[in-house]
């Protein structure tokens, strides 16, 4: 009798600590919920449809995987064959039971295909004009281009809150995918194909994006931002990006002006209102020091960051692009206080 | 043990080694043979081998993803590595070791000699070493494919991947493809044809049901990544333009070609662990498999659904909702057969006398990690959360516990299982258990943060990550995770060593099983049986056990 009291205990203790190895991923991950690009911290109208039904998804799973290691757990308890216990009942099956156990699966998974497909119709584009922007993905950087508004952006996107905004997915290259978690699900940007997808933020914010495709090696450093503003803060916004480029002030930023159009910068990009500055190979710098960041995200915007850049683009952000010129550290200078005036 | 004989089974007498052959000799009769024994040994011996090269391809993954900004490596050569890791992992270890399981145990469990086609085995094998040399030796020769194992059109045009790496993995995986192929043709028949008398479907063996199945699944699906690849190749050296949209081409025409294989492949790389479940759950629990019917049909039922689940790779790529919709829907019905099995499985353990072995112990990991695969799975047929995330590291997770929770769990209960019977000793309990507990606890610290990462926004196939995302703390426990399962491989390497050469003696029959490869010697004779088995129900050994309570006495099959 003490014997067999004591050995219950003994597997009850090795099950409660089978039960704490399962539950550690489970308490580490109760942490946090991440910042502006989560889809766990949904800001829009899609996103939070789409996080509703991962909360009931996610509840359902816990449910049926706590059953079944909850069941094989006490199985291991209950049944551990003990030292002369004899062969069990030789049971092989039970129809009945089977069956139950098909159509009860098949049940909820009708449930949750309904969910799918009303959540599908839920969150399609609204109908109506609206704001239309095309968005190019290169590797390894986002341009957007504001249809018929003259405004061309690299790696950030201003959208006015509570506004749906179409998107035009292009892609210059290989196929990327365009995805601002706390926002919309993601969409590919595929060559020959013209995909469509739709934003819109019910609040102001910076919301982080990037590409969801493997692209090649810099796939890591393509990432942007979207920036929902109160539409009057946007309208101010149009109003400064249609602005031609600022001509340099002082005396750094006039000199910059010059030294900028004696290097090799334009063959990539281009400065509206500079004459011979229209390359499309990299972004768009007229308005480069309203950014928040530089090379898609992988450096914030400060003049110190920006030399760092220009001076070896290929130590910050190995494989992009941009090649190293070898510029002396006065001409860096000037650049950067020219670009950082471009406001 | 049960040396009492039934008509048609017996026990042979231990195979004679001719003492004194020479080294030389050994080699040649290794490199020469056509038993479907020692073809199948080296079939699992390549995989393990390609199983810890995938392995630390995984470690140098972890390691450069352990803090953010990590320096371990250049953003090329991580993908080189993330390739050939997944690559390596599904090609060169899963499927070479379930070739190899069936090689060994199909013939012995259906009581024949040898496979069908014994030389058209052998050239499966050599055709696998030198698949996986060629596509390995692209290190050594300008760089490892590195466009992912999934090799999205353009990024593997000329125009963007101007290397040899490409071609590579092109050329590797059409030689890896033919090796599956013939040993597929060989297992079906074998199979179909050589089953000994009284062996009907109904009585076949679990896992030669599953793997039945599986090679079906490989000799359908199989030629589409061939016809991708060999596209592939004439558009990278004929001028050709199927995947280059500038053309008229579609890049789109890769994704459908490579997944209406692909997804066939992730019930390829299970199926064969579905069946090896179903021998061990029923032996160490003591009674029979629950349900043996609704196991091996909804295993059917897999395989052709298996073929009409593509899409849901592929739910981001702008397809119109109609087509979405239809693959949500396939998605989801594929659910149902898993489902079922996982219950069936359980069942099999309640009531049971559980005989809490290595081989038990992985199969119960299985049967707890797998379903959370499966349910992240179904949440990835949900057509607006896979658009969130879809591309993410929730997917790595998904994956992980598919094919680790899921396949290697499998196999690993597979080794400790079937090692008595390959080499005549027993493999340690003791190192087993500790094997056993590293490589759980390892499996879910890498792969269950990773469910957070993909929520939290990351992006997988990225060699580096920001600081200050909220990141870090996931992806540092997950190396933590990784270190910890290879702690556990190590020991089970040194397990097998050290059992292969000192193992306690395992005599012919050790698990007290019920399947014809216990009812001869451990390792069997060249011919496997004296006398060709006469079975009448899914458990000889059980019935020539209990001559008075025989399976077919009771009206079970």
């Amino acid at each position: 009798m003490r014997g067999s009291r004591l050995k219950p205990s003994t597997s009850r203790r090795s099950s409660l600590s089978l039960i704490l190895v399962l539950a550690l991923p489970i308490l580490l991950s109760a942490c946090t919920w991440g910042g502006n690009h989560s889809q766990l911290n949904p800001a829009s109208e899609p996103s939070h449809l789409i996080n509703r039904i991962w909360w009931i998804m996610f509840w359902m799973s816990v449910a049926i995987e706590g059953l079944v290691a909850g069941l094989v757990v006490l199985a291991l308890i209950r049944f551990r064959r003990k030292a002369g216990d004899p062969d069990p009942v030789q049971i092989s099956g039970n129809t009945r039971i089977e069956i139950a156990w098909t159509i009860a699966p098949a049940l909820i998974l009708v449930v949750l295909l309904v969910l799918t497909l009303t959540t599908m119709i839920n969150v399609s584009e609204p109908a109506g004009d609206k704001m239309r922007v095309t968005v190019t993905g290169h590797q390894w950087w986002w341009e957007f281009d504001y249809q018929g508004m003259n405004i061309v952006t690299g790696n950030e996107m201003h959208i006015p809150v509570n506004e749906p905004v179409h998107l035009d997915l292009r892609s210059a290259d290989v196929i990327h995918s365009f995805w601002v978690p706390s926002l919309q699900g993601k969409r590919d940007a595929i060559p020959g194909h013209d995909n469509t997808l739709w934003i819109s933020a019910d609040k102001p914010g910076t919301y982080r994006g990037e590409c969801t495709e493997f692209c090649g090696p810099e796939h890591a450093n393509m990432n942007f931002i979207v920036v929902a503003q109160p539409r009057t803060e946007f309208d101010a916004w149009v109003k400064n990006q249609q602005q031609p480029a600022a001509t340099g002030q002082t005396g750094l930023e006039a000199e910059g002006a010059q030294t900028i159009l004696t290097q090799a910068c334009a063959g990539c990009h281009t400065i509206n209102g500079v004459k011979g500055f229209a390359g499309k190979v990299g972004p768009n710098l007229t308005h480069i020091g309203s950014r928040q960041n530089i090379a898609a995200g992988t450096l914030d915007n400060t003049p110190a960051n920006l030399a760092r850049w220009i001076r070896n683009p290929q130590e910050v952000k190995p494989d992009n692009k941009m090649p190293t010129l070898g510029l002396d550290d006065d001409t860096i200078n000037k650049i950067v206080a020219y670009l950082e005036s471009l406001k | 043990m049960a040396t009492v004989t039934t008509p048609g089974i017996s026990i042979a007498p231990p195979p004679t080694y001719a003492p004194g052959k020479s080294a030389a000799a050994v080699i040649w009769d290794w490199m020469t043979t056509v038993d479907h024994k020692k073809i199948g040994v080296m079939y699992i011996f390549l995989g393990i081998i390609y199983f810890i090269v995938g392995g630390v391809e995984a470690l140098l993954i972890r390691a450069q993803l352990a803090t953010p900004n990590g320096k371990v490596l250049t953003p090329s050569q991580y993908d080189q590595v993330f390739t050939m890791h997944a690559t390596t992992m599904i090609f060169l270890f899963i499927i070479p070791v379930f070739a190899g399981f069936a090689n060994y145990f199909i013939p012995l469990m259906i009581g024949a000699r040898d496979m069908a086609f014994p030389r058209l085995n052998a050239f499966g094998l050599w055709m696998l070493l030198f698949g996986g040399l060629f596509l390995n030796s692209s290190f050594f020769l300008g760089g490892a494919p590195d466009a992912g194992w999934f090799a999205y059109a353009p990024l593997t045009e000329p125009a963007y991947n101007p290397g040899r790496s490409m071609d590579f993995w092109a050329a590797g995986l059409t030689l890896l493809g033919i090796s599956s192929i013939v040993g597929s043709i060989n297992i079906i028949v074998t199979t179909l044809k050589m089953r000994c008398p009284g062996m009907r479907f109904n009585t076949l063996p679990l896992f030669v049901w599953t793997t039945l199945v599986q090679n079906f699944l490989l000799l359908f699906a199989l030629p589409s990544l061939t016809t991708a690849a060999i596209f592939l190749l004439f558009d990278r050296h004929l001028g050709t333009s199927f995947f280059k949209a500038e053309n008229g081409g579609d890049p789109l025409l890769w994704q459908h070609l490579f997944w209406a294989f692909g997804h066939p492949e992730v019930y390829i790389l299970i199926l064969p662990v579905f069946g090896i479940i179903s021998e061990t759950l029923p032996v160490f629990s003591r009674k029979p498999i629950f349900g043996y019917i609704f196991i091996a049909w909804s295993s059917v039922a897999i395989g052709f659904l298996s073929f009409v689940v593509w899409v849901h790779h592929m739910f981001a790529t702008g397809l119109p909702d109609v087509a979405l919709a239809f693959f949500a829907s396939s998605t989801t019905l594929i659910a149902i057969p898993t489902a079922v099995k996982v219950f069936n499985w359980t069942a099999t353990l309640w009531g049971g006398s559980i005989v809490t072995k290595t081989p038990l112990l992985f199969s119960v990991a299985f049967l707890t990690m797998f379903p959370i695969g499966g349910l992240s799975g179904v949440s990835l047929a949900v057509v607006p959360f896979d658009w969130q995330i879809t591309d993410t590291y929730y997917v790595v997770a998904h994956i992980h516990y598919v094919f680790f929770g899921g396949s290697a769990l499998g196999i690993l209960a597979a080794l400790y299982y079937w090692f008595p019977k390959i080499t005549g000793r027993m493999m340690s309990e003791k190192l087993g258990v500790w094997n056993f507990w590293l490589v759980f606890i390892g499996l879910n610290l890498t792969f269950f943060p990773m469910h957070m990462l993909g929520l939290l926004g990351m992006p997988r196939r990225q060699w580096t990550y920001h600081e200050g995302l909220g990141w870090n703390l996931y992806n540092f426990v997950a190396s933590i995770g990784a270190f910890t399962i290879a702690a556990g491989i190590l020991l089970l390497i040194i397990n097998l060593v050290a059992s292969f050469r000192s193992g306690e003696r395992a005599g012919a029959d050790p698990w007290d099983a019920w399947t014809l490869e216990w009812a001869t010697t451990s390792p069997p004779p060249e011919y496997n049986f004296v006398k060709t088995p006469v079975v009448r129900s899914r458990r000889p050994l059980w019935d020539q056990k209990h001559p008075d309570d025989q399976d077919w006495m009771r009206g079970e099959h």
